[in-house]
């Protein structure tokens, strides 16, 4: 008797030993219920320390979130892995999903079967948003500055999603100098990225400031400077303010200056979130001895700290204090690339035969798809498309003819009519504007925007010094033009094909001028102080008709 | 007759408390209708306000005066938000009136739910050069919900709201502009700094049949609008020499509101009649008070010139965040529990009330003899060093002793008891994974299983960060000045940090 005894508990152990390296290599489940049992058996919860879809199984942290520890890991494959099922149904964060979508740090719920395999499972996202500015970017992935001022280097893979606006872009959207939101979960050396937002709106550079550093106010964290001048388009412009201007400092830029003030300060300012531009970054700098500025195109960095130009020999050295802005975001300087175009503020000691940069400015040509042509229409197919008998294309400052029709597109949402006493409705274009000469701007086939000013072929070009914005007359008074004053200004002669110089030149801007900023349609209200622009002229008047400013 | 006789009268009365109790500090004081304000600083109950008027299709900025009126009986608080709005370069005026009616109910976890509606239908009238556009009907529905933690209030919530404008006289059938407002709001109180923003959609839909050429426009825009109350603290040295004490802290604080938009309305031609070209329009405006100064005393710790903690204890101690005068302060001397907590229960104040509220409770009163005060725990005493900053903290949830009714007032505190008191006092421990999370510090299989989640949502927050070898060391016993930083980082969290996530960061992203 006591030999069957023994035997049948031999038998016991023998089957629960088989039966703990069986399906998940832990425990099975009656089908019966024992007597007062009110709980369903077979349910595990936990977070995934792994997951391992090649070979079928996910192994969880203890349900009290230890198990980090290598010498737990033999405990941990024991009696917290559990091996796939059939079939299993799936989801993450409510969604079906595949199994090998479940990564590590996800928080899961594990239904087991009778056999001890896994009969569901459902898991939930641990994604924490991790803030930062784009410090660099690498072809595999980035280095985030983050907001805590330490960085961190994320591998991107071309399948995470880039968000702007909550509309999908793309990886190459994000740039240095650019405010991203990484979607990170972190377990230990895994790191999954769900996805990157990109600020929604892209707060540039608002301004580059130097002046003599006067003092600083502790209690408005404000800077106060004299003499104040803007480094515009390459050089350092005198701005309106006159005497002592006051500089706030940005909530994210609180370094205290110097204790004692002297000599120069080159700052960069940002417009903050309550509207105001503050600064976000500042360099103080001794008593300058030789300055200058330069336009050229970047050749290589060294990493001695110096920069190579195309067009001059001079040694130009940077440092951490030299202001680095590409395409309107502050960045660090390795974000510039060869042939990038720059604008350089030096100076050198008078000792020295080298430079220091102390503001570097590059600004990436913008490729618009907008084609200027002019026409005179032919027909009018209302609120579809225009077209001209024949049509002149503007190219650099002449006119090509081409003796065809062209059709264009209107597009009513995007397309827009400026005629001589104001802005005029494309829904309205109909056989009475047939026989009008006008000017269109087109991508494509599409109208972007549709001038009736004049006919335009006299080029001239200068730097911007000023301009008066026309204002609406009164009543039924026509709406004023725009007078822009130039200096360095330069005329072209179509019949000698020769430029040469007009001191002093203005600018008559009518209401239906055609202006162009950075491959954009815009207004004359664009056009700043400090701005390069190249202007083509009705010849009978000296109106300005078509503008462009890069 | 015996003085233990209880004594119990039942009177009915009305009690007027001129200090509020529990509504929010923040959250409304902008309005909600896409505005911001800031307080009147002499003027109580007035603000400074500024807001987007949309509906000719040409943003506006309108500026001007929004005076809140407050009444809360027996948890239903009647506002009233009285503006008086004008854009003199274009000519415009507005006045409104808005009367809400909140209903406040308090849920069995605690959490309170609010229910706004319409007390009476608004009256509004703009005035846009010679045209005058009145409010015809309006519709206002609006619910929050705030979950009170031991040191922040938590709210959210949704408002919805549709207005009917008509302008002209005495047609039957007039021009019609409908302004329709879906508006989410976040916002947080407690004592470092307090945040509100609302998030709004604006459509604007117009209709004018007066004209022999009849026309129809919509646009839309986003706004979003943020306040907040800012505390920042400086130092400021002494240029005497001759002079009894070193040079101090100066406490500033201010608020600042900003209103930041996206609008796309159509262009309208020069006869003034709407194009299918969608313009956009964005810009963001903002109002500020004054700076309000405060000295912060100045602590005997000359003892600690030049030593790697100085600022925060000297901070703590100017603040009397960490009684006394600073002159027995002793580094490297560990910390009891009791102490922490009374370092903890100071650091996280009192949450303040919203200043426009007048409270009326009509109540029950019940007078009786006060009863013998029973303490939370088996090993203090009411009259102990603390026992109130003791008793406050079991109350709020920050600590619930250390097992067996016992709190371990004169054990020395480790870190993991700290971090897990700080986090509970935030109320932020849900922001780790259920069941527990796994942290990422090397010694994650020694931290507590009850420290485990709160280590985590810390280390998240930037409250803790692991050490040279990337360990928490969960056992180790906090020193004066360990403490001293710990809470120094957790004010600096409760200033900066929480606006980053209620202001900039909805406002970025």
């Amino acid at each position: 008797m006591r030999s069957v005894k023994i035997a049948v508990i031999a038998a016991l152990a023998l089957t629960i030993a088989l039966s703990s390296v069986h399906g998940s290599g832990n425990m099975i489940f009656a089908e019966t219920y024992a007597p007062g049992q009110t709980e369903e058996e077979g349910l595990f919860s936990g977070v995934v320390k792994e997951n391992n879809p090649s070979l079928g199984y996910i192994t969880l942290y203890f349900e009290d979130g230890s198990g980090a520890d290598p010498d737990k890991f033999s405990e941990l494959i024991t009696l917290r892995s559990f091996t796939y099922g059939y079939d299993m149904p799936v989801t993450r964060d409510g969604y079906p999903a595949d199994i090998g979508e479940i990564k590590p740090g996800d928080k899961v719920h594990i239904k087991l079967d009778k056999d001890g395999y896994i009969q569901k499972i459902s898991a939930a996202s641990y994604y924490r948003p991790v803030y930062g500015t784009v410090y660099s970017k690498r072809a595999t992935g980035l280095i985030l500055k983050k907001d805590d001022g330490t960085y961190v280097y994320y591998t991107i893979s071309q399948d995470v999603p880039v968000y702007k606006n909550n509309r999908p872009c793309q990886l190459s959207d994000i740039l240095p100098g650019d405010g991203i939101r990484v979607m990170v979960q972190t377990d230990g050396p895994n790191i999954d990225i769900a996805a990157i937002d990109i600020e929604n709106t892209t707060r540039p550079i608002s301004g580059i400031y130097r002046g003599n550093a006067e003092y600083f106010d502790l209690l408005h964290y404000s800077l106060a400077i004299s003499g104040v001048q803007e480094f515009v388009n390459g050089r350092w412009e005198n701005t309106s303010n006159i005497g002592i201007q006051m500089f706030e400092y940005s909530d994210e830029y609180r370094p205290l200056p110097p204790r004692r003030l002297y000599g120069t300060v080159y700052l960069a300012t940002k417009r903050a979130f309550d509207g105001k531009d503050k600064i976000v970054f500042a360099s103080f700098r001794g008593i300058t001895g030789y300055e200058t500025t330069l336009k050229d195109n970047l050749l290589n960095i060294t990493g001695a700290n110096f920069l190579t130009l195309e067009n001059t020999s001079e040694l130009i050295n940077y440092d951490k204090d030299t202001i680095a802005v590409k395409d309107g975001r502050l960045v660090d300087i390795s974000a510039l690339n060869p042939l990038d175009p720059v604008k350089l503020s030096l100076e050198k000691d008078p000792y020295e035969n080298k430079y220091t940069a102390n503001v570097l400015v590059s600004d990436s040509g913008i490729q618009s798809g907008a084609i200027i042509y002019r026409g005179r229409i032919k027909s009018v197919e209302p609120q579809k498309s225009v077209t001209v008998e024949s049509f002149a294309q503007l190219s650099g400052v002449s006119w090509s003819f081409t003796n065809t029709p062209k059709t264009f597109d209107i597009d009513l949402a995007s397309g827009r009519l400026i005629e001589e006493d104001g802005i005029g409705n494309l829904r309205n274009l109909d056989s009475g504007y047939i026989n009008r000469s006008v000017y269109i701007v087109a991508e494509g086939t599409k109208i972007k925007l549709m001038s009736t000013a004049p006919y335009a072929d006299s080029p001239a070009s200068g730097r911007v010094v000023s301009v008066n914005s026309g204002q609406a007359g009164e009543g039924d008074d026509p709406v004023l033009p725009t007078i822009i004053k130039l200096k360095e200004a330069m005329v072209y002669n179509n019949e000698t094909y020769l430029w040469s110089d007009s001191p002093g030149l203005e600018i008559s801007v009518p209401v239906n001028a055609v202006v162009i900023k950075r491959g954009e349609i815009t207004d004359i209200s664009m056009i700043k102080p400090g701005d390069d622009i190249r202007v083509i002229r009705r010849s009978q008047s000296n109106e300005g008709i078509l503008i462009f400013c890069d | 007759m015996k003085i233990c006789i209880r004594i119990t009268a039942s009177i009915l009365l009305a009690v007027i408390l001129l200090s509020p109790v529990t509504a929010s500090a923040v959250e409304g004081s902008m309005g909600y209708e896409g505005g911001i304000s800031v307080e009147d600083t002499i003027e109580k109950g007035k603000y400074l306000y500024s807001e987007m008027l949309f509906i000719t299709g040409e943003p506006v900025l309108l500026t001007g005066e929004l005076t809140i009126k407050k009444s809360d009986k027996n948890d239903i608080v009647t506002s009233t938000y009285t503006y008086k709005l004008e854009n003199t370069d274009n000519n415009i005026t507005m006045n409104r009136v808005v009367i809400y009616t909140t209903t406040r109910e308090t849920k069995i976890n605690g959490q309170i739910i609010e229910t706004t509606k319409l007390s009476r239908v608004p009256t509004e009238v703009i005035s846009i050069g010679g045209t005058t556009y009145r409010l015809n009907s309006a519709s206002y529905t609006q619910s929050m919900i705030t979950d009170p933690k031991a040191a922040i209030n938590y709210h959210t919530g949704e408002f919805s709201e549709k207005k009917v404008y008509t302008t002209g006289t005495g047609s039957a059938d007039p021009d019609t502009v409908t302004v329709t407002i879906s508006g989410r709001t976040y916002a947080y109180d407690q004592y470092w700094s307090s945040t509100e923003t609302q998030k709004l959609i604006i459509t604007v839909e117009s209709e004018k049949k007066s004209q022999d050429a009849p026309s129809k426009w919509g646009g839309s825009a986003e706004i979003t609008v943020s306040s907040a109350t800012q505390r920042q603290i400086d130092y400021i040295e002494n240029e005497p020499y001759h002079i009894s004490f070193n040079g101090g802290y100066v406490q500033k604080v201010w608020k600042e509101s900003t209103l930041d938009y996206n609008a796309r309305f159509p262009e309208f031609d020069k006869n003034g009649l709407p194009t299918d070209y969608l313009k956009t329009y964005n810009d963001t405006h903002s109002l500020s008070t004054p700076i309000e100064l405060s000295r912060l005393m100045v602590p005997d710790i000359k003892h600690l010139n030049g030593y790697w903690a100085e600022e925060p204890i000297s901070i703590l101690l100017g603040l009397e965040i960490i009684p006394g005068t600073g002159e027995n302060y002793k580094t490297g001397r560990f910390i009891t529990r009791r102490e922490f907590v009374a370092l903890l229960v100071n650091a996280i104040k009192e949450i303040p009330s919203d200043p426009d509220v007048r409270t009326t409770i009509s109540a029950r009163k019940t007078t009786s003899k006060k009863a013998p005060e029973i303490s939370p725990f088996r090993d203090i005493s009411p009259g102990d060093l603390y026992y109130e900053e003791i008793k406050t903290a079991y109350q709020k949830g920050i600590t619930s002793g250390n097992g067996n009714g016992n709190f371990g007032p004169n054990l020395y505190i480790t870190r993991a008891e700290a971090i897990k008191m700080i986090v509970s006092a935030l109320g932020l421990e849900n922001l780790a994974p259920f069941p527990a999370a796994s942290t990422p510090f090397t010694d994650n299989d020694i931290i507590p299983a009850y420290a485990r989640n709160a280590v985590t949502v810390a280390n998240t927050l930037g409250i803790v960060e692991p050490d040279q070898l990337g360990a928490f060391n969960p056992n180790k016993r906090l020193t004066n000045e360990d403490a001293a930083i710990l809470i120094y980082d957790l004010i600096t969290y409760m200033g900066d940090e929480l606006i980053k996530d209620y202001r900039d960061r909805i406002m970025e992203y």
